[in-house]
């Protein structure tokens, strides 16, 4: 529990520090209800919002250690609702607990809550309102999942049980084959009936389109490419696909890249037109044009270069964030990143 | 791949030539696949001096267009649900 739900105080405890109840206290007496005859709260562990959010990880091994002291079976963190410093906490210590101690752990907050995508991967976490209203209905909905994980019991699908869904696929036998649900879908979505894809896309965070390039006349532009151009021999070993690695190549001096001091290693499409003319890729002829041209204002001495085929969402996250800092600190103020 | 690369969330999306040479076209002479290669590069360039708000597609023409026409349906122009 936080300092509000631990019965602490208001925001003038949020810097209080972790300490232990015996028994049940403030919003863990609706999880002692919930339990009923299932089980007893042994203690409540409290702590100020801030002290874990200004500590984080220092803060969460106290945490661990005091839960771990107490030996339970279960933890129940929270339910956090929208209260974004305490579902961060919630999650960050249900990891931890598992993670360090092996025991089960459970917490519960809005959809909206930071703590959900942090942690969800990692932790049950139950599908909240956004306010307090209804905290024992609530805590019963989390005490009857983390019964399930305490007994080792199976977990359903997340919809089923109420929790948000962790990114885990399991094999289940369908009752119909896929032309039929297929056919059963189609007709739904023309009368306008709800229906549910099996298949749902990721989803990905909006990025901020950057501000326009006032001048490119003056401006320093870089070219980089996912299109797995490398210097011949591939000095940086990068991958033909799945990649972890990114090349930089200077063309300083270049008006043009010459085919033989070239190659390409992806995967993912036929390379033999890049491997006849490396422009197919990555136009350093025209951009070196356009800069003498006074089009623009400097072409980046610098080519960056990846493989991007079965690249996995965090290394592509990652490798775009170094280049991106990279070109940043060079004074790069725009990119042409080409693409197959 | 403009699609993939709008619903990525890229937010300025310059369709190209192609998937195995989106800067070239190997059936073109040399002079027309690099006038082609220069056209793309100058979209681009239009594309990063223009304020946007969301993942746009600059299909627009470009004003020294000539030779066989590179522009495909934006995703945004052939999304709608029908």
């Amino acid at each position: 529990m936080n300092q509000f739900f631990g019965q602490l105080g208001g925001e003038e405890k949020a810097a209080i520090g972790p300490d232990v109840v015996e028994g049940a206290v403030g919003a863990a007496r609706a999880v002692q209800q919930a339990l009923g005859e299932s089980g007893t709260v042994v203690a409540t562990v409290r702590c100020g919002d801030n002290y874990v959010a200004e500590r984080s990880d220092a803060a969460i091994t106290e945490l661990v250690s005091l839960v771990a002291a107490q030996r339970a079976d279960l933890l129940v963190a929270g339910p956090a609702f929208l209260a974004g410093r305490y579902g961060v906490a919630c999650g960050a210590l249900c990891a931890a607990v598992q993670r360090e101690l092996g025991i089960p752990a459970v917490t519960g907050m809005h959809e909206e809550n930071p703590g959900v995508d942090l942690y969800r991967r990692y932790v049950h976490i139950v599908r909240t309102s956004g306010e307090a209203t209804r905290m024992l209905d609530e805590a019963r909905r989390l005490v009857a999942l983390g019964l399930k994980l305490a007994r080792r019991d199976e977990i359903g699908a997340p919809d089923a049980e109420g929790y948000f869904p962790r990114g885990i696929t399991h094999n289940v036998v369908a009752r119909e084959h896929a032309a039929r649900r297929a056919t059963a879908m189609l007709l739904d979505k023309l009368a306008g009936r709800p229906f549910t894809s099996e298949v749902p896309l990721p989803s990905f965070a909006p990025a901020p389109a950057p501000p326009r390039v006032a001048d490119v006349r003056h401006a320093t532009i870089a070219l980089v490419t996912d299109g797995g151009l490398v210097p011949q021999g591939n000095p940086d070993r990068i991958e033909s696909l799945a990649a972890t690695r990114y090349g930089a190549y200077s063309i300083a001096e270049k008006r043009e890249l010459e085919p033989a001091q070239y190659d390409n290693v992806h995967r993912g499409y036929d390379t033999t037109y890049v491997k006849q003319d490396p422009h197919r890729l990555v136009p350093v002829d025209v951009a070196r044009e356009l800069e003498q041209a006074g089009a623009v204002g400097k072409l980046h001495e610098v080519v960056y270069s990846t493989t991007g085929v079965a690249t996995t969402l965090a290394n592509s996250e990652r490798m775009g964030r170094e280049i991106a800092a990279e070109l940043k600190a060079a004074g790069v103020h725009g990119v042409i990143l080409t693409s197959t | 791949m403009t699609p993939v690369a709008v619903m990525v969330g890229a937010n300025r999306v310059v369709p190209a030539a192609g998937i195995i040479h989106p800067l070239g076209n190997a059936e073109l002479s040399p002079e027309d696949e690099k006038a082609l290669r220069r056209r793309i590069v100058e979209q681009a360039l239009r594309a990063l001096a223009t304020d946007v708000a969301q993942p746009t597609v600059f299909t627009g023409p470009s004003s020294d267009r000539s030779g066989p026409s590179q522009d495909r349906p934006g995703p945004l122009a052939d999304h709608s649900d029908r």
